[in-house]
């Protein structure tokens, strides 16, 4: 996967969120759960309070067009709420990265939705 | 080895012992879990149980045309199954051997792992012979080199398949199946769902681990909501109450037996009620997403709310031996499969089917659900090891029940008849 670094990683009006492009825009459910394990809970809190700062517009934002008219910027945008999906749980239900007592077990999410995937939009038609 | 104190003789005479009573699963006599920490118990299982009943493998609809092909394993077997749609659009089950040397047939990379495709001619990668969707012989190799019919006569070893709503089952029983499909699923369930739209939940999300205990110990967990509150207490803020008083919120609305299938329905969970920030952001909870449905629903199917519930919120289908159903409002359904790795291991299987989101607040609303649940879901799997470690200690002989737990009473009832008729 590619890192843009590039100020035009997202839509405009998000600028101010590409700093969290290098850490949490993850192609995947095991990906992004497995980044919120090995980050800080610090880290953790500042993304998701952020993210949440700006939700509401965020989905009002992509909301307003059909998901086979996202560009690549909308679908990083997507990206990143599905990060916040993730970590939203470890801040405000267990406030830790892991799942209280739960060291042993990972899940493998074998097949999910592909909506947001940049490779499956060049080929699907919605 | 100790049993439970006794306890006061009021208290047990007030206990609730409604629906244990009323299901006539035995009880209120303690348990013991022998069946669950015992190596040679899985032996019996295997035979009993699982080479002798039909077991739900997955869904028709990851099977959208002729070729279209997905492998199973089936380590409870030692088998892995090779699922496919044929030219007359019918679907077959194969053991997934080549019958030339007995190579698995179908794999990428690892042999290990699951894989799926389209192909109409399957080629064992050992010796190039291939075979068709309807298990016949279509290439051997070096045909001169055979003599007489040997190697002409090659077929897969074909599974005997049945559909049921769009759900693929097969049986292994030696001579073939002891009862139809419609036979086993029983008059309530075999037509009781015809008319929910399993098919037209097309988004689906697999879930997958490893749980370190016993696959029924994992369905015990599965079939009681006692523990929601206690285990799944971080869920709940402290405004939803104290662990004392929240415990009958869970209580089940209903519980039905029919024969070996277990069915329980519960209450709603009301939206807004748990109050975190990311669950109020994207219209989500752990029991499932309530944005607007895209899927017109129909009317519940009196199976699904046999006691026509004002406040309805799912219906649990526990089917025999090691799977379950299970419909949420306001439109959505999840499968648990629990597959024995050995008598202490199961993998654990969820699967989600939701509606297909036209806008990004509704996939957004389900992708946070489903992080919820897994969340839950991975207190679940390790309660199952601690579970196993417990029990395996033989510190206590017998364990009491709750009335809420009353299926617990019933899978392991239902596993011991199983067993004992086969041995």
């Amino acid at each position: 996967m590619t890192n843009q670094t590039a100020h035009t990683s997202l839509p405009a009006e998000f600028a101010d969120l590409e700093r969290f492009i290098e850490r949490w825009d993850l192609p995947s459910t095991n990906a992004r759960y497995a980044r919120r394990l090995s980050s800080p809970i610090e880290e953790l809190k500042e993304f998701f309070e952020m993210m949440m700062s700006r939700v509401d517009r965020i989905k009002t934002f992509l909301d307003a067009k059909p998901f086979n008219e996202y560009t690549d910027q909308d679908r990083r945008l997507g990206r990143l709420m599905f990060a916040l999906g993730v970590v939203g749980p470890a801040v405000e239900i267990f406030k830790q990265p892991p799942v209280t007592d739960s060291s042993a077990i990972t899940f493998d999410v074998t097949h999910e939705w592909r909506i947001l995937s940049d490779e499956h939009s060049k080929t699907a038609r919605r | 080895m100790s049993t439970p104190k006794p306890l006061a003789a009021d208290a047990v005479a007030a206990a609730p012992t409604h629906w244990t009573d009323r299901l006539a699963v035995g009880g209120p006599e303690l348990v013991d879990y022998q069946d669950s920490i015992s190596p040679s118990y899985l032996e019996l299982e295997r035979e009993a149980v699982f080479r002798r009943n039909w077991l739900m493998i997955g869904r028709d609809g990851e099977l959208k045309s002729p070729g279209s092909y997905f492998t199973k394993e089936l380590e409870v077997l030692k088998t892995s199954l090779l699922v496919v749609r044929g030219k007359d659009a019918k679907i077959r089950s194969f053991h997934n051997v080549c019958p030339h040397r007995g190579n698995k047939l179908v794999w990428e990379e690892d042999p290990r792992k699951e894989t799926q495709g389209r192909s109409l001619l399957f080629r064992c990668k050992y010796h190039g012979l291939g075979f068709d969707s309807n298990g016949d012989l279509r290439v051997l190799s070096d045909p001169e080199s055979w003599s007489g019919s040997q190697g002409r006569d090659l077929h897969l070893a074909e599974v005997p398949t049945e559909v049921w709503n769009g759900f693929i089952f097969v049986n292994f029983t030696p001579g073939g199946p002891r009862q139809r499909l419609q036979d086993h699923l029983g008059d309530f369930y075999w037509h009781g769902f015809d008319d929910y739209p399993f098919a037209k939940f097309t988004e689906r999300v697999s879930l997958r681990a490893t749980g370190k205990g016993n696959w029924k110990l994992m369905l015990d967990a599965l079939s009681e909501g006692f523990h929601v509150f206690g285990l799944h207490t971080p869920f709940f803020p402290p405004s939803f109450g104290k662990m004392d008083g929240g415990a009958p919120k869970f209580r089940a609305l209903h519980y039905e037996l029919h024969g070996k299938h277990r069915a329980s329905l519960a209450g709603r969970i009301p939206e807004g009620v748990f109050g975190y920030r990311i669950e109020t952001a994207a219209q989500a909870t752990g029991g499932g997403p309530r944005h607007p449905m895209s899927i017109a629903m129909p009317d519940l199917p009196p199976a699904a709310n046999p006691i026509a519930a004002q406040d309805w919120g799912t219906s649990l289908n526990a089917i025999w031996p090691n799977w379950m159903f299970q419909i949420f409002y306001p439109g959505w359904y999840m499968t648990f499969t629990l597959w024995p790795l050995a008598y202490n291991e199961t993998r654990v299987e969820a699967d989600w089917y939701l509606a297909p989101p036209r806008n990004f607040s509704e996939l957004w609303s389900q992708q946070v659900s489903l992080s919820l649940f897994m969340d839950a879901a991975l207190q679940d799997v390790s309660t199952l090891g601690a579970m196993q470690q417990g029990l395996e200690s033989n510190a206590f002989e017998r364990y009491p029940l709750s009335d809420e737990e009353v299926l617990v009473r019933h899978l392991h009832r239902t596993v011991r008849e199983e067993v004992a008729v086969f041995s």
